[in-house]
């Protein structure tokens, strides 16, 4: 569905991502990961089309990314970026009605079906008791399950998250992983996702793919990916992994960074 | 507050207001000419001075008031969700600066006595606001994007740049300070039908195009990623609005000085009353504008009559207090 062939990004004097080549069938759920730096939001704008690469090519449905509209691209693939929704005062309706823009007409008139796809996208999302709030009054879990529902009306096949959990509590963070795993299986929504925390990453994603100064260091399954060399030679932290039902669950011991400087 | 008809009811009634506000703004004066004199000249009785202060004097004051509060608000608003700051203003672009060095040339030069006449100093004041409004897009472009803080910084040194060549002119300039001083603050005694029509086409045109955009506004106003992914050509709508805004600006400044507090307060009303939705938030800005600088404009030629006072002033004194308690009551409301 989507793949990138030999991408390499530079910004001026500075290289930041090199080969990366990578498949992602329809269906997927993936997890992008890797340290701070490394490069995974400059990839992350380069599959959502916002930056081209130097080198190489990205392809959505064998066509290049680069030849999709705007608007052509907003109908396949929904993106939630990491920004806030701003500071006036849409009520959290009007917001999430905003996803459907793409396929709004004149003066962007919604029908009936628009407004019923709104109300299932906030149900999906359980924020259907947030209809008349708006948006600068929203705590930061609310925040993001109403931009997890915006981006759902768009009804693309692919949809893209960068750091969807970062800000949130465990609770939300352990929701919004349950609705996206959700929609992955119930609507056959393919998701890639940018991810810090290793244990959800390896607990939702089926597929993961871990960065490393630029360059893929591992891709596959999580018990694959994430072994303790490494994530010692990528985060340079000692680790001890247990596998529980299939799962590998990481425990961290110490950072080993200092030590590594100083030999 | 919730649904569409509820709120175009608002719209609909707002306008109503605003034609009955004109009505009897034309009621209104110092030469002691009221209602009996209005039917009088309708039923074309009233005689010659009757008809020149009705539809001389009056009538193109009154709509040339209207129009620019239409043109500050609606540009504005237009400003606030392009650049996602509810606190810009319509001449946060140095338009307000360009628009007076312009005026200060006119009069400087005394191109008033050549063959411009009297349009030379709307006409100066208009390029005034158009070159400082160039000047800044100039220099906040960035490759082919035009980043909003760049754009921010740009206006705000262009605008004290400009600011402190007025007041060097002003300085060098001994003779008809009190004309610029005056043109400023927001004079509408010398409102013509000539006025009314220029600013009423920029204002159709310009304004037509920021109403056609603004579902595209309400996205880029909620955040320019979110606009892009959800497929507005972000770099393409923004320019086109600073545009258009800027164009209606200049062109309200050009006839009226610097009227302040119109651009920010307005809208910010409407939000608060109608929402954020800049299909409602436009059209809405446009009628309170007209409105509220209808009312200032009456008071300023009644209250102290005959000594007028600028308009300008009028529009902050009453503005800025009127900000002041919205602020209070949203802060009791914790909203």
């Amino acid at each position: 569905m989507l793949k990138a062939v030999n991408l390499s990004f530079a910004y001026p004097g500075q290289e930041v991502l090199k080969d990366i080549s990578l498949e992602v069938n329809s269906g997927d759920f993936l997890g992008i990961l890797g340290p701070n730096g490394t490069g995974k939001s400059t990839l992350f704008k380069l599959l959502t089309g916002v930056i081209n690469p130097c080198h190489g090519e990205i392809t959505l449905e064998n066509r290049s990314l680069k030849d999709f509209s705007r608007l052509s691209l907003a109908r396949k693939m929904a993106v939630v970026p990491q920004e806030g929704p701003g500071d006036f005062p849409f009520t959290c309706r009007e917001y999430v009605m905003m996803g459907r823009f793409p396929y709004l007409g004149f003066l962007g008139a919604e029908t009936p079906r628009d407004w019923e796809l709104v109300a299932s996208a906030m149900e999906q999302t359980q924020t259907s008791g947030l209809v008349q709030r708006r948006l600068n009054q929203l705590s930061g879990g609310e925040r993001q399950r109403v931009t997890l529902a915006r981006a759902l009306t768009q009804q693309g096949d692919l949809l893209l998250l960068d750091e969807p959990i970062s800000h949130l509590d465990i609770g939300f963070q352990l929701e919004t992983m349950e609705i996206l795993t959700r929609i992955n299986r119930e609507q056959k929504t393919t998701i890639i996702l940018i991810l810090h925390d290793l244990n959800l990453a390896a607990r939702f994603c089926r597929k993961l793919i871990l960065l490393h100064q630029g360059r893929i260091f591992a891709q596959g399954k999580a018990a694959e990916v994430l072994t303790p060399e490494s994530l010692e030679s990528v985060f340079r932290v000692k680790t001890q992994i247990t596998v529980k039902d299939g799962i590998p669950v990481i425990s961290l011991e110490e950072s080993c960074r200092d030590k590594v400087q100083k030999t | 507050m919730t649904k569409t008809p509820n709120r175009s009811l608002y719209l609909w009634l707002g306008l109503l207001l605003l034609l009955v506000s004109c009505w009897v703004s034309l009621l209104l004066g110092t030469s002691g000419v009221g209602l009996p004199q209005l039917i009088l000249t309708f039923k074309k009785m009233g005689g010659r001075s009757l008809e020149v202060i009705f539809y001389q004097l009056r009538l193109p004051r009154i709509l040339l008031a209207a129009e620019v509060g239409m043109a500050l608000a609606v540009a504005g608003a237009s400003y606030q969700a392009v650049l996602r700051n509810p606190l810009a203003d319509p001449y946060i672009i140095g338009s307000s600066a360009g628009a007076a060095v312009g005026a200060c040339l006119a009069s400087f030069f005394k191109l008033s006595h050549s063959f411009l006449g009297m349009w030379a100093l709307p006409l100066m004041a208009f390029l005034g606001a158009v070159g400082a409004m160039l000047l800044v897009y100039r220099l906040a472009r960035v490759g082919d994007k035009l980043p909003v803080e760049t754009f921010l910084l740009a206006g705000v040194v262009v605008g004290s740049l400009l600011w402190a060549l007025v007041s060097f002119l002003l300085t060098i300039q001994r003779q008809d300070i009190k004309q610029i001083v005056f043109w400023l603050m927001g004079p509408f005694q010398a409102a013509s039908w000539g006025q009314v029509l220029i600013l009423g086409i920029y204002l159709l045109i310009g304004g037509g195009i920021l109403y056609l955009l603004s579902p595209s506004l309400n996205l880029i106003s909620v955040g320019e990623e979110t606009a892009l992914h959800s497929g507005v050509e972000v770099e393409k709508i923004k320019l086109y609005t600073l545009l258009a805004a800027s164009l209606i600006t200049a062109a309200a400044v050009s006839v009226s000085g610097i009227i302040g507090f119109v651009g920010l307060v307005v809208p910010h009303t409407i939000r608060l009353l109608l929402g954020a939705d800049n299909r409602i938030l436009l059209p809405g800005s446009a009628i309170l504008g007209a409105i509220l600088l209808l009312w200032a404009d009456n008071f300023s030629r009644v209250v102290f009559s005959p000594q007028e006072i600028p308009v300008g002033i009028v529009t902050t004194l009453i503005g800025a207090p009127f900000f002041l308690w919205l602020l209070n009551q949203r802060k009791k409301k914790g909203t």
